[in-house]
């Protein structure tokens, strides 16, 4: 380039008519645009709500709000109340007082969720702040945990004697992704919601691998399960007995060694687990022996008397879908076991343990050891299959049951699934049934749209907690998250929370950090009233009755 | 020194002249001219001419009994080709494989009404070139947003073009059609389909396909397997039975 720049100068009586002539030819064809491609689209509305908080943000049903905005005069036209606009909150119309040019008086409908507000107008959408629709429903901000896990969900909760709650999931931080502060899948909260300190080092020791359940001895001693290899070092089949401050419980067992000497090894007390499969809900009958559930085929247990330290032999037990096993692990032979006891034909979702030290387990088959079952099926204390439940249960669901969960105070069973149908009774995918199986009729969900139900469980006080991936409940927008009546309706008090997104896994019933009656919600989910919160949160739930 | 100098300069004046003559020859080159974005025909007549891109998405239409949307209603449809719903459908399929449960091999074993929700997510009313669409700038959404629209499915989404730079010059390049999947407007949390080709106008409404290599129908990848999966799957012999 300098080069020719030298040589523009120095020799452009040569150099300058020539590049002109070369321009000139260069740029003759002229392939430019005419005209602007982009030109002559239609006029933008000139419409816009304003960031700012509404007047006031917060409010019950049949309150006032004043929204700032731009635009609106053009629009408008007070004296005959008629504007061509039309205001929502969460997605529900709202009725449309006044407007100025810069302001917008509007009353909150009788129903409705807290969500953002929004202008409609020629089919465009011109989104505003979030409006809180105050209820019976919040979240109880003084709750120790405000982010929730991470890296994965919370699956149960176990009371613990401080007032709080062991949780298990599949977690590694808590509130923050720190270095300092691992957790593996189990904890200890505090009713305040602070993490008790670790006591035993489970943090970095803990679990390898997910915990799917957790439930208690009489002696104070943890059973968790779920699809674990390790805890605290020692190797572990899925299940495994832990103290109350959840270091594992352990022996010491004398092994032989190649050289014919003996050395000390220590393995979990609990000698027994599941090699194939995870282990889904485990339970601890009433004389503490425990009961496993899950797409299982292998027990095993390991024989020490003929292992060496190196080398751990274990006898291998062809299993089916449920077994019930001393506390010492041990296979117990008289409950589920043999030639008759093939399990499902299909797959196990989920279980739990009754009051009778009976089973309940629902999935996605039809037929349980041989016997007929529509998704769902009791086995009696003593494993067989318990032929009066079936009866009340008759054809059951026509599709797959995912999640059951029981009522012990009324004796009411919650199920969720992709059915349609119950024993002819039709539902969208979740049903109330009697501890015996009979359907409660009384509870019939509503038309819901947008997607469906993922959870669903009785409260103590008759309502029923609900989530999912539903965007409208009985024709108004309440997203993924509902506290119904028994009956299935909805009271507007209990449901004002904003966006749910995602699925619980339990719901237990407590106190807030003030005392008041309260719950803790756990799953894998983000997302609850609008805010980010992941995988556990705690709701005061005020009963104004 | 000088004979060095006038060598040069004749040197590049060759050149010149040589470079001036070799870009007359433009045998080479094809020129499609300008495309024409009209067609003569309405807009389920234009997905069925490109079997090549939407005859899945043809499939569906009928399957929803959706026609009469297509063929009269003044529309606009970002169109999700057979490639994204082939997509969504693997993804279903790796859910069902999963679970041990037979695989998805027609659109008819999937239940109507998640069809339909999602295909009403890729269709407002009226006619929507983009030129008709206010500026969106994906890193200062508070200035430029796009702008929402309604759209059948009652779902709110966002339409906005996006001005690319050239050249280091903002806003001055490329304009670029965007339409958005909103999850959280005040948290510019959305979910962009990029249009690929715009502005095919057919008698009754604007088509705008949108780019196939990383879009899924539904936006968010478990969008469809979900609402598929809760909504139940018919066995390929129910759907067989059904046609009888």
């Amino acid at each position: 380039m300098n080069m020719l720049f030298q040589y523009l100068i120095k020799g452009k009586q040569i150099i300058s008519p020539m590049l002109f002539v070369f321009f000139l030819i260069a740029c003759d064809d002229s392939g430019g645009l005419t005209e602007d491609p982009y030109a002559g689209g239609k006029e933008p509305l000139g419409i816009k709500l304003q960031d700012e908080p509404p007047v006031p943000d917060k409010g019950i049903p049949g309150a006032e709000v004043v929204f700032k905005a731009k635009g609106l005069s053009k629009y408008s036209n007070p004296a005959t109340n008629e504007y061509e606009f039309e205001f929502y909150i969460n997605q529900e119309k709202t009725e449309i007082i006044s407007a100025t040019d810069t302001s917008l008086t509007i009353r909150i409908p009788a129903n409705i969720s807290s969500g953002i507000s929004s202008l409609e107008m020629d089919g465009q959408v011109f989104f505003g702040p979030r409006f809180t629709v105050l209820g019976n429903v919040s979240i109880d901000e003084n709750y120790g945990i405000k982010n929730g896990t991470y890296l994965g969900g919370v699956y149960d909760c176990l009371p613990h004697s401080n007032g709080g709650f062991y949780i298990v999931g599949g977690f590694s931080y808590i509130e923050e992704v720190s270095m300092d502060e691992q957790y593996g899948s189990i904890a200890i909260l505090t009713n305040q919601g602070s993490v008790v300190e670790n006591l035993i080092n489970y943090d970095t020791e803990g679990t390898m691998g997910i915990l799917t359940s957790i439930s208690q001895f009489s002696n104070g001693q943890i059973l968790v399960s779920g699809s674990l290899f390790e805890y605290n070092g020692t190797s572990v089949g899925d299940i495994a007995i832990l103290n109350s401050n959840c270091s594992l419980v352990t022996e010491d067992v004398e092994l032989l060694e190649q050289n014919g000497g003996t050395i000390t090894r220590t393995f979990s007390v609990f000698n027994g687990g599941i090699k194939d499969a995870s282990i889904l809900k485990s339970f601890v009958t009433s004389n503490n022996d425990v009961i496993a559930i899950g797409n299982i085929n292998q027990y095993q247990r390991a024989d020490y008397a003929n292992s060496t330290y190196s080398n751990i032999k274990y006898d291998i037990t062809e299993v089916n879908s449920v077994i019930k096993m001393a506390m010492d692990g041990s296979l117990d032979m008289t409950y589920h076991y043999g030639e008759t006891a093939t399990g499902v034909n299909g797959i196990v979702n989920d279980a739990y343990l009754d009051e009778n030290d009976g089973v309940i387990i629902v999935g996605d088959f039809t037929t349980f050891d041989g016997i007929e079952a529509g998704n769902i099926v009791r086995l009696n204390a003593n494993g067989q299959v318990d032929q009066q439940f079936l009866a009340n249960i008759d054809a059951g669901a026509n599709g797959e049951i995912n999640v059951i969960r029981y009522n012990k105070t009324l004796d009411k069973i919650m199920i969720t699934g992709s059915f349609t149908e119950f024993n002819g009774f039709s539902s969208f995918g979740v049903v109330l049934l009697n501890g015996d199986g009979t359907l409660d009729e009384n509870f019939k969900l509503k038309e819901m749209t947008g997607g469906a139900v993922n959870f669903a469980a009785m409260l103590s006080n008759g309502k029923i907690v609900v989530s999912g991936t539903f965007e409208k409940y009985d024709g108004i927008t309440r997203s993924g998250f509902l506290i119904l009546e028994a009956n299935g309706d909805v009271e507007q008090d209990f449901n004002v929370p904003g966006t749910f997104s995602g699925q619980l896994h339990n719901v237990f019933e407590t106190s807030s950090t003030e005392g008041y009656y309260a719950l803790l919600l756990v799953g894998d989910f983000n997302r609850f009233d609008d805010q980010a919160i992941r995988n556990i949160v705690k709701i005061r739930v005020m009963d104004v009755e | 020194m000088n004979k060095i100098k006038r060598c040069k300069i004749t040197f590049i004046a060759i050149i010149a002249v040589v470079g001036l003559f070799s870009c007359t020859d433009d045998s080479y080159l094809y020129d499609g001219g300008k495309s024409n974005p009209f067609y003569e025909g309405n807009m389920l007549e234009y997905l069925k001419s490109r079997p090549d891109y939407f005859s899945k998405l043809v499939n569906i239409i009928e399957y929803t009994g959706m026609e009469k949307t297509f063929e009269e209603d003044e529309i606009t449809f970002f169109v999700p080709t057979d490639f994204s719903i082939d997509k969504s459908i693997k993804l279903l399929n790796n859910r069902l494989y999963r679970q041990g449960k037979d695989t998805v091999r027609l659109v008819e074993q999937v239940d109507a009404e998640v069809w339909k929700d999602l295909l009403t997510l890729y269709i407002i009313e009226n006619k929507y070139l983009l030129k008709d669409i206010p500026q969106m700038d994906t890193t200062a959404m508070n200035i430029f947003s796009g702008q929402a629209y309604k759209s059948l499915n009652g779902r709110s989404m966002n339409i906005g073009v996006v001005y690319h730079d050239s050249e280091g010059v903002k806003y001055t390049g490329y304009r670029e059609l965007f339409y958005s999947y909103i999850y959280d407007f005040t948290e510019n949390d959305l979910i962009n389909a990029h249009v690929a080709t715009s502005d095919i106008q057919t008698v009754n409404g604007v088509v705008h396909v949108i780019r196939f290599k990383d879009h899924y129908l539904g936006f968010s990848a478990y969008n469809f397997s979900s609402r598929a999966i809760s909504r139940g799957i018919k066995s390929v012999d129910e759907v067989i039975n059904n046609q009888d």
